[in-house]
């Protein structure tokens, strides 16, 4: 199911690096597209909707698989961008391992059309994903405003990650489809 | 058939008489009016053939000029293509020129301190946090807690974290970071604040003094973890309420923090205290 590892990192690499340069020119208020996040929501959910597939199919696969790829996913782009970041190491790899846990158990269980699905856990995973790097640096002793940055961060960020969403899901299904080895044969 | 030759001297001899006899007639103008009338009646015919000529002639010079204006064009727009790339060049040179010559300004005005040049390579990923990376680090002498300026003395920021080729630096619109300074006109002191919205504000300044919106804000070096009289910003407004024991103050930035390109470390500016505020 996962990409050679050869494209992975290289990819995450490449984006950690665009969401540290093209992002902050892309801000609108103070909130900024998330190409990692939506790299990550995208992937979890191809990986979940395969598990899906092979369940129509009358297999039994393990669920957690769909679940893992957007795990580790979330792992290495973290740590690329806490490489980044003036955030502690581990902070955004955190928050984005618990956004895609969230995303993949959803992804995998519930049955509603794909474009619905995925502008909803683009909405779901932006919200746990900054809450979850949040409370991270809370817990690191950084000064977190919870409230303000909810409406001049989190909200519009959610915004942005839903225009931004279709591009990297339509890039990231091409991927999907020329690396999986476990392709159905209908 | 035995006749044909004496025939042809024949004829030859009446032709060559009226050529001889025109010709006679012609010098002495008395074929004047034949050859008006010739010119009367060929003249139009001519100049139809001329024009004919002329046209079709034009025809393939305007082809061949086609042609030419084609080629002449492609080589204009290539030649419009490189100016306007080396006009985008040369406006970036002077703008980059710009900074340096700001920067180097400071450098001229202060002798005492060693600066080194860095570029802005990136940006922190996160919107929670207002850090920069720039292109020099523990390979070229930089360590945690060094200052870093813009053009016209302006404070940009400190140097938070070192790698061996690149260095973060911390700005002072982060909500971690805390610096002592003054307004420059009463010596007011107190402490400027990144605030969540990415605006700065000068906190903690006592009741009694005087601020007005427009005094210049510098670093006062208290704590000796900057240096003094670096421009932080200009108060923009100010918050006073007498229950209160301080007042404080918004602030503009003295440069546009997201949009720095070039900054300056100070790298023989020994900090008290190397560990920022994190």
């Amino acid at each position: 199911m996962s990409p050679n590892p050869y494209f992975t990192i290289p990819f995450l690499l490449v984006v950690a690096i665009l969401q540290s340069t093209a992002a902050p020119r892309l801000a609108v208020v103070g909130a900024r597209p998330d190409l990692m996040l939506t790299s990550i929501v995208s992937w979890t959910l191809l990986a979940a909707f395969r598990v899906r597939e092979l369940e129509y199919a009358g297999e039994s696969p393990s669920l957690t698989r769909g679940i893992n790829d957007g795990i580790v996913w979330g792992f290495a782009g973290g740590i690329f961008l806490d490489s980044l970041s003036g955030a502690p190491l581990g902070a955004s790899a955190l928050a984005l391992m618990v956004a895609a846990l969230v995303v993949g158990i959803i992804g995998v269980r519930v049955a509603i059309p794909a474009p619905l699905l995925v502008a909803l856990m683009t909405a779901l995973g932006t919200l746990v994903y900054h809450l979850a790097f949040l409370a991270a640096m809370a817990l690191t002793g950084r000064p977190v405003f919870w409230g303000a940055d909810m409406a001049r961060v989190i909200l519009p960020g959610v915004v942005l990650n839903l225009v931004l969403v279709p591009a990297v899901y339509g890039l990231l299904s091409i991927v999907d489809r020329r690396t999986s080895r476990e392709r159905l044969q209908w | 058939m035995l006749n044909r030759p004496r025939s042809r001297s024949w004829t030859l001899l009446v032709l060559a008489s009226i050529a001889i006899i025109a010709l006679i007639l012609h010098e002495s103008g008395q074929l004047q009016p034949v050859e008006d009338l010739a010119q009367y009646v060929i003249g139009p015919v001519l100049r139809s053939f001329d024009s004919l000529v002329g046209g079709t002639a034009d025809l393939f010079s305007t082809y061949r000029d086609a042609r030419e204006l084609r080629t002449e064009n492609r080589r204009l727009q290539e030649e419009n293509n490189r100016l306007i790339t080396e006009n985008i060049r040369l406006k970036e040179f002077e703008a980059e020129n710009a900074t340096l010559r700001d920067l180097l300004k400071f450098t001229r005005n202060n002798p005492n301190y060693t600066t080194l040049a860095a570029d802005v390579i990136g940006r922190d990923p996160s919107p929670y946090l207002s850090t920069i990376i720039i292109n020099v680090g523990e390979n070229r002498g930089l360590k945690p807690g060094m200052p870093v300026i813009t053009g016209g003395s302006a404070l940009v920021g400190r140097v938070i974290q070192v790698n061996p080729r690149t260095a973060q630096v911390q700005l002072l619109e982060d909500v971690s970071s805390a610096v002592n300074a003054m307004i420059q006109s009463s010596r007011a002191t107190g402490l400027v604040r990144g605030q969540p919205d990415g605006t700065l504000a000068m906190e903690f300044i006592p009741l009694e003094e005087k601020v007005q919106p427009g005094d210049i804000v510098l670093t006062s070096g208290l704590g000796g973890d900057l240096p003094r009289a670096m421009v932080v910003g200009q108060v923009a407004s100010v918050t006073r309420r007498d229950i209160d024991l301080f007042q404080s103050a918004a602030l503009r930035s003295a440069v546009d923090l997201n949009r720095l390109e070039v900054v300056l470390v100070i790298t023989n500016f020994e900090p008290l205290t190397t560990q920022p505020t994190k």
